[in-house]
């Protein structure tokens, strides 16, 4: 009994200093945490620059049954430059795709855009060019593989668009052909995911 | 006769003991020691510091993001002649690859302080996992307990050397906790 004692009194006393033990530095108080949250949201922008006005006109003239004319104003359109921004997700890229969202195409004649490399006027992990594609109206990559990048925002940066008439051989100029409405080409920026 | 002697004897004890309690009193007002000890006492005011990149022009780079929600409030005193700074680093988390985080501090507002309240250093400084200072020179001071009284701090948020870490930036979201010490003053 008297032992049990003893050793309570040696318990209290080793309570007792160690609860001035946790004291201690808690008076100490000479440092505070915060906490900062970061938040990178996935981008995905795109839009054209164009260098003047972008118009390709294509007529042909057959005043005389003997001869007829492709008339092709400008012969290539090259005006246009296609700026992006994109933010990615670890392992998934972006990329752009192009179709013609509307209008109609003379009959026989197709029409074909070539993308330029990007120029080099940003940073980043710009996008690959497919090169050459003749459009149509389902989507069609012609720049893959966008990473985190930005190609600057203004003419003759990111990449270079030149639209180019084609007429295959087999053009029949006898069928009379009248469309005044312009052709529209979309682009399209999209994530892998 | 004896109890005559008992009772004189009794009443020069009890003057004596009288005397003896009166010296008592003369040395018990003696002396008087206050002690002010050296205390460094730091606190925010928990503001939340949230940053997002938000880019909204095709072709543009991500633009830099600013807070100045927080406000670090401080009590020191300090041994004559020597001083304190209140310092910064990451304790855990890392800042998103390419980008990069730089602190400053304002001067203390001065509405509810008093004292010696330090020089914020001009320059703002890399956040990293080293203490690095923010403002030098803090004496015996107060700078108040209000949400806004303290030292305000600017958080900036970049993206770092763009040529060769644009593209290592990936969407994400990303916690780190940054630690303000208020240093022991150079006396010690």
């Amino acid at each position: 009994m008297f032992v049990n004692k003893k050793n309570i009194l040696i318990f209290s006393l080793i309570v007792l200093f160690s609860s001035f033990s946790t004291i201690i530095p808690a008076q100490n108080n000479n440092t505070a945490e915060m906490s900062i949250t970061f938040n990178i949201p996935a981008v995905a922008l795109i839009d054209f620059v164009m260098d003047g006005i972008q118009t390709i006109t294509y007529t042909y003239s057959s005043s005389n049954p003997n001869q007829v004319e492709q008339i092709i104003t400008p012969t290539i359109g090259d005006k246009t430059w296609l700026n992006y921004s994109s933010i990615v997700i670890s392992n998934l890229t972006n990329y752009i795709t192009a179709h013609i969202s509307s209008g109609n195409l003379p009959a026989d004649v197709s029409l074909n855009v070539l993308v330029s490399s990007d120029v080099g006027a940003g940073d980043g992990i710009t996008g690959t060019s497919i090169g050459q594609i003749t459009l149509s109206r389902f989507p069609q990559n012609i720049i893959t593989d966008i990473g985190s990048c930005y190609t600057g925002r203004g003419i003759h940066k990111g990449h270079q668009l030149t639209y180019i008439w084609e007429n295959p051989e087999s053009y029949n100029y006898n069928i009379n052909y009248e469309n005044t409405n312009p052709v529209a080409v979309t682009y399209t920026i999209t994530s892998t995911e | 006769m004896k109890r005559t002697v008992l009772i004189f004897i009794l009443l020069v004890w009890s003057l004596l003991l009288s005397t003896n309690a009166r010296a008592q009193e003369f040395v018990a007002g003696d002396e008087i020691t206050i002690v002010i000890s050296a205390y460094a006492l730091i606190e925010t005011n928990y503001a939340p510091v949230s940053l997002s990149f938000t880019p909204s022009t095709a072709g543009a780079a991500i633009t830099s993001v600013s807070n100045s929600d927080l406000f670090v409030k401080i009590s020191s005193t300090v041994p004559g002649g020597t001083d304190r700074e209140v310092t910064a680093r990451i304790s855990s988390g890392t800042v998103p690859t390419g980008t990069t985080l730089t602190l400053v501090s304002a001067a203390c507002t001065t509405t509810n302080s008093g004292g010696v309240l330090g020089t914020p250093v001009a320059t703002p400084i890399t956040l990293s996992a080293i203490d690095q200072d923010l403002v030098q020179f803090i004496a015996t001071c107060y700078t108040g307990t209000g949400y806004n009284d303290g030292y305000q701090m600017t958080f900036t948020w970049i993206p770092d050397i763009a040529a060769t870490n644009y593209g290592q930036i990936d969407s994400y979201s990303y916690n780190i906790t940054v630690v303000f010490t208020l240093s022991a003053h150079d006396g010690n």
